[in-house]
């Protein structure tokens, strides 16, 4: 059967379908079936995907950049990232840790010429730190850190990487910009356009009245009977289509009428005669306020006598 | 009544073996003994005629075309890079048949590579529908359109004479871009949109190089052709206009129902 | 025993087959030990009777005759349509060094369906011809109106 058919690959087992308690049954048939020098090196999440990531702030740490190991046997030592595995591994240069397997012959690589080999062992993320130098505030002299964390935010465009990348920074300290490792140069392969071919225009926008892709070729992309699409009305069918209002009877349109009276009439009319009538009121109001205060006064003074 | 003798077996048989005939050598069957022409059309599943490509020689650090560099590209051009991806694939996905005898699993660096094409493919299909709705949308905003129309009329009849290459060059761009009227005939299908761009584009002619002209609103599409037709150039208008003139003295115009039959009539007789 | 198969021993052997918690919507009787589990999936080749033909696609490209001869109607087959000039200097992948344009749609609120972007690029044509305007050209090395 040919691999590009899906047939079949819902009776597959999917290890994205198994629940969490039962992956450590998976992890050890993995773990028995594979031998050793089959097996992933590292120790990772089943269910994780195991593609590298291409967005940078995925990444963490790219090729090129030098790190200290936190944890293991060869803790302390400062290497550089020659490769990601997939599952989130970083292969570490000649001082990064190694592992020693046996293969059999059959799987011999070229050149090999024991049972035994060894052979960089990949690290994950927590394993290691990323070393940068760093300004020091005080002194203004660059000393050599181990960052514990990285944080990603903003944009700017890298020549050298001739893309829009996120700024790499001290977690906690966006100031702090740790640049990225210059990339290797690359010549394009069998199947890569030229830079000069992929730049040029030769689409223009030409017409309105005419179509900008052939009518054959829309057919194979957009499909004008699907049953998603929806249809649109035009006016004359809108008309059709609108049942007629219903006529008023006397009594609605006088009611309308009336309300129609009531939202002219302005709401809150104070006449003269209203503000007559409420200024005497406070008036008098005051005039017991300031009785009151003013024996409240004379009782204060009589105390302190 | 059957006649065996008649049988066309028998006449086969009976006929003379041929007498000198030559003992060769065997052909062993190896594929070093077949001879395919090479121009085989089997041959464009195979990547430069080669059985199966070693991993260094497939690309690794290209990567798929994005959609703004695709937005950049015309129709033949994105159709041109679909084929190429097309043919790759097919390719690959011979070369990974061919691998799949030997591996459970699809080969991964030759998969790699056609997913990466993949990506492509399926990108040249978004920046297509991306501007058949964009032409869609703009068609139904016939304001910008008219808006557009006076715009240009004002560029056109304001333009002094030194620019009268430019707008000749622009007059011919804008009627393809409003009623897609192109400069080659065979390219053009007659209708009212046809119809109505040939009035447009002889009023603004007749505005232009004879402004003072009585001829008035022309909407007989006899008359737009002739305009139309004319060289850009106030003598030969004014020659025009005194042909135009002596039509409407003989009472000749087109009905308004026979207006497309005249036309192509008109586009057939100048092919 | 187990007190399950205890229970089942008291059972009549119809009881058993006609449990309430075994049928099914319609009411006919499910014989399974489990009616949990994805089943509503499209049916495969071999499932159906035997009037189910899946086909794979690839089949009905014409008739057969009664004297068993197969007439291929060409509108059916597939086509694979060249591009009429074949321009092969564009291949599937990109140069690595090429560098990745982003596209902005600034004051085009639909982005790359805005009617009112296509009119800008149709009076930039008119006006201009087939050549890259001050609004269409590249800033700042990699922005590029979309």
């Amino acid at each position: 059967m040919s691999y590009l058919t899906k047939a079949g690959a819902r009776f597959r087992l999917d290890i994205q379908n198994i629940p969490k308690h039962r992956l450590p049954y998976f992890k050890k048939l993995q773990d028995n079936t594979q031998p050793a020098f089959i097996r992933p090196q590292i120790d990772y999440d089943l269910h994780s995907e195991g593609t590298i990531p291409t967005d940078f702030s995925k990444l963490k740490y790219l090729v090129g950049d030098r790190v200290i190991i936190t944890k293991g046997q060869k803790q302390g030592n400062i290497c550089k990232v020659s490769r990601h595995v997939e599952h989130g591994g970083y292969v570490l240069d000649e001082n990064g840790p190694t592992s020693t397997v046996v293969v059999p012959k059959e799987f011999w690589t070229e050149g090999q010429k024991s049972h035994v080999i060894t052979f960089p062992k990949p690290v994950t993320e927590d394993q290691i730190r990323l070393v940068a130098e760093i300004e020091d505030s005080q002194t203004g002299q660059l000393k050599t850190v181990a960052v514990e964390n990285l944080e990603f935010n903003g944009s700017y465009f890298d020549e050298d990487y001739k893309k829009v990348l996120p700024y790499r920074s001290v977690h906690g300290e966006p100031d702090l910009v740790i640049p990225y490792p210059r990339p290797e140069a690359k010549e394009d392969g069998p199947l890569s356009t030229e830079v000069g071919e992929v730049r040029e225009r030769s689409f223009f926008v030409e017409s309105i009245a005419k179509d900008l892709i052939p009518q054959e070729a829309l057919l194979t992309i957009r499909n004008p009977k699907s049953k998603w699409r929806r249809g649109k009305l035009t006016r004359t069918e809108v008309k059709k289509l609108t049942p007629p209002a219903m006529p008023l009877t006397d009594v609605k349109k006088a009611y309308l009428a009336e309300l129609q009276e009531k939202a002219l009439k302005p709401t809150n009319v104070i006449t003269e005669e209203m503000k007559a009538f409420l200024g005497e009121k406070i008036i008098k109001h005051e005039a017991v306020k300031l009785q009151q205060l003013n024996e409240i006064r004379q009782a204060k003074k009589n105390l302190n006598l | 009544m059957f006649k065996r003798s008649l049988h066309t077996t028998t006449k086969t048989l009976a006929r003379k073996q041929q007498v000198n005939l030559t003992i060769k050598p065997p052909i062993a069957p190896t594929a070093k003994n077949l001879k395919v022409s090479d121009d085989h059309p089997l041959w464009q599943f195979f990547h430069n005629k080669k059985f199966l490509r070693k991993y260094d020689e497939l690309d690794t650090v290209g990567r798929p075309w994005s959609i703004p560099e695709l937005r950049r590209k015309n129709f033949n051009d994105l159709h041109s890079i679909w084929y190429a991806c097309l043919r790759e694939r097919n390719s690959l996905a011979r070369e990974v048949q061919v691998l799949s005898a030997e591996a459970i699993q699809p080969d991964r660096n030759f998969m790699e590579q056609s997913d990466k094409i993949r990506e492509t493919m399926w990108r040249i299909r978004h920046v297509l529908s991306e501007r058949y709705h964009q032409q869609e949308n703009a068609r139904v905003e016939e304001s910008q359109i008219e808006e557009f129309q006076t715009e240009f009329q004002q560029y056109y009849l304001e333009a002094g004479k030194e620019e009268e290459s430019d707008i000749q060059e622009s007059l011919k761009r804008f009627q393809y871009a409003i009623f897609g009227i192109s400069e080659y005939i065979s390219e053009n299908t007659v209708d009212k949109k046809f119809i109505s761009g040939l009035k447009y584009i002889a009023n603004l002619k007749l505005q232009r190089y004879a402004p003072t002209s009585d001829l008035g609103v022309v909407t007989d599409v006899g008359e737009a052709f002739i305009l139309f037709h004319a060289e850009s150039t106030e003598k030969d208008i004014q020659e025009q206009i005194e042909t135009i003139k002596g039509f409407r003295s003989q009472g000749i115009s087109v009905a308004r129902d026979e207006e497309i039959d005249h036309i192509k009539a008109y586009l057939a007789q100048l092919q | 025993m187990r007190p399950t198969s205890f229970l089942q021993f008291q059972q009549s052997p119809v009881s058993l087959l006609v449990r309430p918690w075994k049928r099914e919507r319609d009411g006919s009787l499910f014989y399974g030990l489990v009616k949990s589990g994805s089943k509503r999936h499209a049916l495969t080749t071999k499932q159906g009777n035997k009037n189910f033909y899946k086909g794979t696609r690839s089949s009905g490209v014409g008739r057969h005759t009664n004297k068993n001869r197969y007439i291929i109607n060409w509108e059916k087959v597939r086509t694979f349509v060249v591009p009429t000039v074949f321009n092969t200097s564009l291949k599937p992948l990109v140069s690595p060094n090429a560098v990745q344009i982003v596209n902005d749609f600034k004051g085009y609120a639909k982005g790359p369906q805005d009617s009112a972007l296509f009119f800008d690029k149709v009076k930039e044509y008119v006006y201009n011809g087939k050549v890259e305007t001050d609004a269409s050209k590249l800033r700042n090395k990699y922005i590029e109106r979309g």
